[in-house]
């Protein structure tokens, strides 16, 4: 055998090599072809057998001209994968997408806006120091009524019309007031909570739902007065309604509060100026307020010689309506009605 | 109540401004929730002078005038049936005017040409009468041409003012006019009533008073008026009370109406001549005994009503409403006048036991001033005397056994500014209580205080601080923050509630707030009105019965978004239950409920079907693991009436029954007109809160883990769980997870199999795991599932 001619084959080989390579289209077809020079059984291979039988001299020629055209092959097939991966990369890169299309957003949970608001009046009270207490929603005609100083057969029982569920009682707690006598008969003094949760009345228009939402506020200790009320009540103002609120307070009558205060904010939609929210009056009614009284104290077996107290009563959904637009009836915020909670971002 | 501003500065005696007096109304308790100026807008609207009237010559029922305008004399044609003669003044639109919606113009009237309108008090909205035209002879003598306003002195400002329960001193003009001198710092000295003429027999020889029941009625004062003619009130009387809301009847009516708003007192009118015997008796009801009321109501008594009887029979419903044989008629000549104070609790019982409540009640059960009456009945006498005719019957007629004395009650000035936290003068201080009408003794660290009669409601030291405090404002007082003890949080529910919703929300559901009653049909079919609560007097029959399960609303809450034409719906809600447990109240449980239908998420062209079983299973799981840190298991349930019975598992979290899970049963949601499909949860939030672990990290894992996948060939009914089961504790504890991944049916699977495909993984805490080792432990673990199944792989 000619080594010569032996070199000739090699050269013819590497060049077939090249002439197929860069027609393929994948990678498993380059290693294919690949193998079937390089490989076992393939072309350069099996001419390489032929080398043992090669004079000595000659030898090493033919052996350098091998490893020349294994090289030339191996980076033929490398330079051809790259190409191709360079091919790859470009057509992704430069493939059309319709971005006009929607995205893909997962469905979110809320929370009920009366939740978000009753958790925001809430945590003003509790970084203020005062705890959480919560009470049965169906009450004793004593805690709802009696112990709280509305008389039997007294007129005060007419401010609020009750769901009975055994008339004088049991009943549907009218407002978050029991909480307050729950709480002073059994927490010790001095005594500093918020109660929200559930009331229930008997109406049922677009201003009035048959059950709605309050927050009962209460603190009983030495030397409380009314400027602490005040005090209180304008730092709640300002944490919710803003630092430049401004509000009155006008007295009034709860059984259980004596002196009683009703607060009012400056209209938040005409800043005072009178518009349909605040029926031209500039003011909006917020909240109830007052002192408790020495009977409410006495009845719980506290001293009110020695101890005072204040205790304030709020409306969530009134807040609530507030604080969102576009409730045009408070019975909507009962309906959850999918298009309606959606609408309410914290 | 409606208030007459013209009339409470009359009292009063001056007049500030009508806006400045309702703020300080406002600002002192009396709120005041509208103020209306009545009485203007009659630009052209003036007195005319009747020159000439002649019928119309087409129309029998026409008339046509000649009117001095005061500016001239027009001709007007005039269809009221009362048109006056020549002299006659009557009011007059002239053209330009305009009257209710028309404006007054020059046209012809069946041919004869008309410059004007004359008016009734209905079409210039000053008097409900709309009879005939209004005739002014013996209203008012101003010239033609006056405007009306000013000859009729028509402008005033109503107050429409919100009593609160306590101030029943509040219920009268003459209360608002002490409240305004007060407040002004003026001294508060109304007249005194006239006396009204005296003739005839004395009263003792017109009537006799029987007080039995000295309970019910302290005191029982009464007038009589012999002679008196039923008639029409005047113009400003009737004015007065059209403004304040109340109806002019006839001369005799509408005084004791007056004197009512005047007052705060009560009184009742009856014709003399039919009250038999000329006797009144106070005595309480017979069980069962009757009257028909003025409003021609028959009314059963209890012992525990109070009546004012004649010889024979009940002629009042003492302080709610008079009797319908006894009253007032256009006939009545003598009248006895019934002046009286009643036991307010007595009377708020009867009046909510008939439910019947009147002016009348409505002051008594609040409280009047038992110590006027003496005024009233002067006032009362010598108006009607004035405006009908008539004379009283000489001689005081007043059975009060018990006089109800002023209360003394203590003030500390000390106290008032520890109560408020700022001080008064002391000087403020007793101006402010003889302003109410209280004598004040005692020393400056103490005031002995004689409170009057018309504050019942001012009993302790604190209604005088209260009194006080809102005469002085209550903006007078500073702000202060007051030093809070710490106290050691104690709001577990409410925490758990927010930690609930926190979940909940951020598995991608939405807070529903429903009510708490529910339709009671709703429980019955759901199979849940076990132990039930029903309210008494529920607004409606869907809202009778206080839910017991949270799943109710959620279903309601279904209903109203599907009608509304709105198919998706992903909620939950947080809140309590309730359920008679015997006890005086029930128990009221927290839990938590979830419901769903329609589809699942999805995008353009892309559909991943509607919401089933294990998506509520799925979100019930991630919550319970979310919130306990323990892994529920669900077992089988069979006896639910409202899930579907193949297709609802019980959650049960450490042994212990917590909840449900499953498809709503078809037939709950046909009730409620809804299709299948819907699915959803409930469980007890504060029993799994009571479970819940700590959680606890543990080391992640260096080495490498090593997947093995096993699928074996079942029959279609067995379940995955106990072969997932199986399967896990067969692989031992090298296997740190099993889970099914794959339930195949259909080609290469015989008909009426599965199969089921479960991945390993392996994973060493020590070393890299070989292929040899872990091969073993695999075959052996499948070997035995095959065995103990009798299943075999695939
Ligand atoms: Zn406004």
């Amino acid at each position: 055998m000619d080594p010569q001619e032996i070199i000739n084959d090699l050269q013819k080989l590497a060049d077939r090599f090249d002439d197929s390579v860069n027609a393929l289209a994948t990678e498993q077809q380059i290693r294919d072809l690949q193998a079937s020079f390089l490989g076992k059984k393939g072309e350069v291979t099996m001419l390489q057998k032929l080398l043992g039988k090669l004079p000595g001299e000659s030898r090493r020629e033919v052996g350098q001209a091998f490893n020349q055209a294994k090289q030339r092959i191996t980076s033929a097939a490398g330079d051809a994968i790259d190409g191709l991966v360079n091919r790859e990369a470009r057509e992704y890169l430069d493939r059309h997408t319709d971005l006009t299309l929607p995205g893909r957003a997962p469905s979110m949970g809320r929370m009920h806006p009366i939740t978000t608001v009753m958790y925001d009046i809430v945590d003003v009270f509790v970084s203020m120091g005062f705890d959480v207490a919560l009470g049965p929603e169906i009450e004793t005609d004593l805690y709802n009524f009696g112990k709280l100083n509305f008389p039997d057969d007294h007129p005060a029982r007419d401010m609020q019309d009750t769901l009975f569920i055994k008339e004088g009682k049991t009943l549907l707690r009218t407002h978050t007031s029991p909480v307050q006598i729950r709480t002073m008969l059994e927490k010790p003094l001095p005594i500093q909570i918020v109660a929200p949760g559930a009331v229930y009345r008997r109406d049922d228009d677009p201003t009035h739902s048959p059950m709605f939402f309050q927050v009962e506020g209460l603190l009983v200790d030495e030397g409380v007065s009314f400027a602490h009320l005040k005090g209180v009540l304008q730092a709640f103002l300002a944490r919710i309604f803003g630092r430049d609120v401004r509000s009155r307070f006008r007295p009034s009558f709860f059984p259980f509060t004596e002196p009683s205060a009703e607060v009012d904010i400056e209209c938040i939609s005409c800043k005072g100026a009178g518009c349909n929210l605040c029926s031209g009056t500039g003011w909006l009614e917020i909240l109830g307020s007052g002192m408790v009284d020495p009977t409410v104290l006495e009845g719980v077996g506290i001293d009110p010689e020695r101890y005072t107290g204040f205790a304030f009563g709020l409306g969530v959904d009134r807040i609530a309506m507030l604080r969102y637009e576009g409730i045009s009836s408070i019975r909507l915020l009962y309906e959850n009605d999918p298009r309606f909670l959606e609408a309410f971002r914290r | 109540m409606l208030v007459s501003y013209r009339w409470i500065c009359e009292i009063a005696g001056f007049s500030p401004k009508p806006e400045e007096l309702g703020d300080k109304l406002t600002f002192s308790g009396l709120e005041v929730d509208e103020l209306q100026t009545v009485g203007v807008g009659f630009d052209n609207i003036v007195v005319g002078v009747i020159k000439s009237r002649e019928p119309h010559p087409t129309s029998g029922k026409l008339h046509c005038v000649t009117v001095d305008s005061g500016s001239g004399v027009v001709s007007v044609v005039c269809g009221a049936p009362n048109c006056p003669g020549p002299g006659s003044r009557v009011v007059l639109a002239r053209v330009g005017a305009s009257v209710g919606e028309i404006t007054i113009e020059s046209r012809e009237i069946a041919g004869v040409p008309s410059e004007g309108m004359l008016c009734s008090e209905m079409e210039l909205d000053i008097g409900p009468d709309q009879e005939g035209i209004m005739i002014l002879d013996g209203e008012t003598e101003a010239a033609a041409g006056t405007p009306i306003d000013d000859a009729l002195g028509l402008q005033d400002w109503i107050y429409s003012i919100g009593i609160t329960p306590n101030r029943p001193d509040a219920l009268s003009h003459r209360g608002i006019a002490r409240e305004m001198a007060l407040l002004y710092g003026k001294p508060f000295d109304p007249s005194v009533p006239e006396a009204a003429p005296e003739g005839g027999d004395p009263v003792g020889k017109h009537i006799k008073v029987d007080l039995i029941d000295q309970e019910g009625c302290p005191r029982y004062a009464a007038a009589v008026i012999t002679g008196a003619k039923v008639g029409k009130s005047p113009f400003s009387l009737r004015y007065r009370l059209h403004n304040l809301g109340v109806r002019p009847i006839s001369n005799l009516v509408d005084v004791t109406n007056l004197i009512l708003l005047e007052y705060g007192q009560p009184l009742h009118a009856f014709d003399l001549d039919r009250v038999a015997d000329a006797t009144i008796v106070v005595r309480r009801a017979s069980d069962g005994e009757r009257m028909k009321t003025l409003d021609e109501v028959e009314r059963t008594f209890t012992g525990d009503d109070l009546l004012i009887c004649d010889g024979e029979r009940p002629v009042a419903v003492a302080g709610v409403m008079g009797g319908i044989d006894t009253g007032i008629t256009q006939e009545t000549k003598n009248l006895l006048l019934e002046c009286a104070y009643f036991n307010p609790s007595m009377i708020r019982r009867t009046s909510k036991r008939l439910k019947l409540a009147s002016e009348s009640s409505y002051r008594f059960e609040r409280g009047i001033d038992p110590n006027m009456a003496d005024d009233v009945l002067r006032s009362t006498t010598h108006l009607i005397c004035d405006l009908a005719g008539g004379t009283r019957a000489p001689g005081p007629m007043d059975c009060y056994p018990v006089p109800i004395e002023r209360k003394r009650v203590a003030l500390r000035p000390g106290r008032y500014e520890s109560v408020m936290g700022y001080p008064v003068e002391v000087q403020e201080m007793r101006r402010i209580l003889k302003g109410l009408g209280a004598v004040v003794t005692g020393t400056d660290h103490e005031f002995s205080v004689l409170v009057p009669t018309n504050r019942p409601d001012i009993e302790r030291e604190i209604d005088l601080i209260e009194e006080i405090a809102r005469v002085v404002g209550l903006d007078k007082i500073p702000s202060l923050l007051p030093r809070i003890q710490s106290c050691i949080p104690d709001r577990e529910e409410y925490e758990v509630g927010m930690r609930v919703r926190q979940i909940m929300v951020s598995l991608g559901l939405e807070e529903s707030i429903s009510y708490s009653f529910v339709p009671e049909e709703m429980l019955v079919g759901m199979g849940l009105s076990d132990r039930v609560i029903k309210i008494a007097n529920p607004l409606n029959s869907k809202r009778e019965t206080m839910r017991t399960t949270l799943l109710a609303g959620l279903i309601e809450n279904l209903k109203r978004a599907t009608t509304r034409y709105v198919g998706l719906v992903r909620q939950f809600e947080v809140g309590r239950t309730f359920h008679d447990e015997g006890g005086e109240l029930p128990l009221e449980v927290l839990r938590v409920a979830a419901i769903m239908n329609g589809s699942r998420d999805s995008w353009i062209g892309e559909d991943h079907g509607p919401v089933d079983f294990f998506d509520a299973k799925g979100i019930a799981g991630a919550f319970i693991r979310e919130f306990t840190g323990m892994d529920p298991v669900f077992e089988p349930v069979t006896d639910l009436d409202y899930m579907h019975p193949n297709r609802a598992l019980r959650v049960v979290v450490g042994g212990d029954d917590v909840g449900v899970v499953g498809e709503v049963h078809p037939k709950i949601l046909a009730d409620q007109k809804l299709g299948r499909g819907a699915v959803g949860f409930e469980v007890d939030a504060m029993k799994l809160w009571g479970m819940r672990k700590i959680s606890v990290a543990s080391p992640l894992h260096e080495f490498p883990p090593m997947v093995r996948d096993v699928a074996f060939l079942v029959e279609e009914a067995r379940d995955a769980a106990p072969i997932e089961d199986a399967l896990r504790d067969a692989c031992g504890p090298l296997a740190i997870s099993v889970s099914l991944f794959d339930v195949y049916r259909g080609k290469g699977i015989e008909d009426g199999k599965k199969s089921l495909a479960f991945s390993v993984v392996y994973r060493s805490r020590e070393k890299t795991l070989t292929d040899e080792e872990v091969d073993t432990i695999h075959r052996t673990a499948i070997d035995s599932i095959t065995t103990e199944f009798g299943v075999r792989t695939r």
